[in-house]
């Protein structure tokens, strides 16, 4: 990395947080520390609302996946703006009205203590361990192909994402993500537009994307009903529906983004803008690893794209071996690229039999380079122990690193380490917020002044922050970096979604029935999780679906009933005014 | 004791967006619009596999 990536680097990372920081200074209250003082616009909101979602994963992982299997992850966003409109119609009138800071407050007002104190939990924990993986995701790609050292990298940017969340709160998160996802969306269709140019030496851009479909990128949807498919228009609208009600409507991290809009219109705006933008921006993340896929046909790629494996292959004794199998590879792959270019011919003059031996012979040499990098991910394994993760995550800053012109190097890097700060920055305001709101200010001590727990909400998010970087730098994740993260959280949502639904829909269960089905739901989440292999989305779906069901069964069946609660409850357990006493907010 | 604001009732229930007259009417935009997209993607699936 030369100067001026690093200038473009720190420049757009320092600059930004210092802006956030200073811009945000001295807050007054809880009100303006975690409600943002109620003062963000629509495109504020609905920036920070994408930048929260878009970790660095979203921009590593993403690319990687169009690289490797082509375009059907978009398949898992096909439910988000469905459920964003759920949440819109549904959600934010509710939480609007109860004048909440967290989403787990409506739960005590709704049900009880308990049931709020389970939702908490369930999202500290969930949330908790997601933070660490969202600092220690781009600390470990780009340190490993820059030969930064890892837990600097994790400690420098750790350290700067908690001054800046700490000193300004909500509103200097919400700040800080609308200029990092300007410098984010600025970087990834920097990268498009030079990948499609590079790629126009070899070929028109119309050739392109037939290209793509010949060599099997461009299978987009699937209507196959094979369950255990991970990625199909079924799992990805029905499972897809679920995971995203549960982040954007239960997710603190997300519900503390909107509800610091002007109003309610504002806060709707700003999910409907992700509706409508989200998809079509995940479109062309994959569409961009694609892309690199392509140019990679044409310019021969590492054997393997994790740098540090492929050097302790080189440094072990059995260096010639791998020496030999990058020979066999390089031979492999400049008998596929003579293939390659005879398909695009072929697709050029439309000659359907020269197409189909050309894809013939590509199928046959990719088949026969995978099994070379399969030898060498085999040869790793053997040397160097816990090295031969899938190197998919590599792919993309391989490319950048490798092929891009300085200063769009710097830009790219900041991009990742912008989406890794914006969402790490959502989520230790959430997890300060939520420990702050629903356990300390309520269990603990619950009637201090708001200087106090001004105090103690910078110290817990603080204290959130120190823990996520602890556990970024003690991590070693093997799988995918994005499915790491959807696994983990499909693992929670649906319980936590199924409580929040419960409340919503079924006006006459109370808090005890939805206590014990949420803790069975989890455990079967778990059991399932464990022993089955059943495509992750639908677990969103089970555990939801569970808390429905059996909260409305053991209603019936618990002293009281039906009937009893339903007369009972009165306007409170109908979503009117309260009735119970609360120790939350007001 | 938890209490609702007045004003936050009547500020919900007046809300209504800048454009297309009703929520019903934005949310019904963005809906087909995802299936236009849906529709797109199962285009391009078919002509490009």
């Amino acid at each position: 990395m030369n100067f001026i990536d690093l200038v473009v680097l720190v420049g757009t990372l320092v600059g930004i947080a210092a802006y956030g920081a200073w811009k945000t200074r001295g807050n007054r209250d809880l009100e303006e520390y975690f409600g943002g003082d109620h003062s963000m616009k629509w495109g504020t909101i609905g920036l920070s609302v994408m930048a929260t979602q878009a970790s660095a994963v979203t921009f590593l992982s993403t690319p990687g996946f169009g690289y490797e299997q082509g375009m059907a992850f978009i398949q898992n966003y096909l439910g988000l703006p469905i459920a964003l409109i759920i949440v819109s119609a549904l959600f934010i009138p509710v939480y609007y009205k109860c004048g909440v800071y967290t989403a787990y407050e409506y739960l005590e007002r709704r049900f009880d203590l308990k049931t709020r104190q389970l939702g908490a939990i369930l999202f500290l924990v969930q949330r908790g361990l997601a933070a660490g993986i969202t600092l220690y995701a781009p600390a470990i790609i780009v340190s490993s192909l820059l030969g930064w050292d890892l837990d600097t990298t994790i400690l420098l940017t750790g350290l700067l994402v908690v001054t800046y969340t700490v000193a300004g709160g909500s509103r200097a998160v919400s700040l800080t993500q609308k200029h990092q996802m300007t410098v984010i969306l600025l970087g990834m269709g920097m990268a498009f537009a030079l990948v499609v140019f590079y790629l126009a030496r070899e070929m028109s851009v119309a050739q392109t994307l037939p290209l793509a479909g010949r060599l099997g990128r461009m299978e987009i949807i699937s209507f196959s009903f094979d369950y255990s498919r991970r990625y199909t228009i079924w799992s990805g609208i029905f499972g897809g529906v679920f995971l995203s009600l549960s982040y954007f409507g239960t997710d603190q991290s997300q519900v503390g983004r909107y509800l610091t809009g002007k109003s309610v219109t504002e806060s709707r705006l700003g999910l409907m803008f992700n509706a409508v933008l989200k998809v079509p921006m995940q479109f062309f993340i994959l569409l961009t690893g694609v892309m690199v896929f392509l140019f990679y046909q044409f310019v021969q790629p590492p054997i393997l794209f994790k740098r540090p494996a492929l050097e302790a292959a080189h440094a072990s004794a059995r260096a010639p071996e791998m020496t030999a199998l990058e020979q066999r590879y390089a031979a492999v792959f400049t008998e596929k690229r003579d293939a390659v270019r005879d398909l695009a011919a072929g697709l050029e003059r439309d000659d359907d039999g020269a197409v189909t031996a050309a894809q013939a012979r590509v199928a046959a040499l990719a088949a026969q380079g995978e099994g070379i990098r399969d030898e060498a991910k085999k040869l790793v394994a053997d040397v160097a122990p816990g090295m031969e993760a899938k190197d998919s995550d590599y792919v993309f800053l391989t490319f950048v690193v490798g092929h891009l012109p300085k200063g769009v190097i710097g830009l790219l890097i900041a991009v990742i380490f912008c989406a890794g700060m914006s969402s790490t920055s959502s989520e230790l305001n959430a997890l300060g917020s939520t420990s702050t709101v629903d356990i300390y200010r309520r269990l603990i001590r619950p009637r201090e002044s708001e200087r106090h727990y001004v105090f103690v909400s910078k110290a817990l998010t603080a204290f959130w922050g120190l823990m996520a970087i602890a556990f970024a730098m003690a991590a070693t994740l093997a799988e995918n970096l994005i499915e790491a993260i959807n696994i983990l959280g499909s693992l929670f949502y649906g319980t936590i979604l199924g409580i929040f639904l419960t409340a919503f829909l079924v006006k006459w269960v109370r808090g005890t029935a939805v206590f014990i089905a949420a803790l069975v739901a989890e455990a079967t989440v778990i059991t399932l999780y464990l022993t089955t292999d059943i495509g992750y989305l639908w677990y969103n779906l089970i555990g939801c679906g569970l808390v429905l069901v059996l909260g409305a069964a053991l209603q019936s069946i618990l002293p009281g009933g039906r009937g009893q609660v339903a007369a009972a409850a009165g306007p409170a357990a109908a979503g009117g005014p309260p009735v119970a006493p609360f120790a939350g907010r007001g | 004791m938890m209490t609702i604001d007045p004003e936050k009732i009547k500020q919900v229930l007046d809300d209504r967006p800048p454009f297309f007259r009703s929520w019903t009417g934005v949310y019904a935009v963005v809906l087909g619009f995802l299936a236009f997209l849906i529709m797109l993607f199962a285009l391009l699936t078919r002509l490009l596999t």
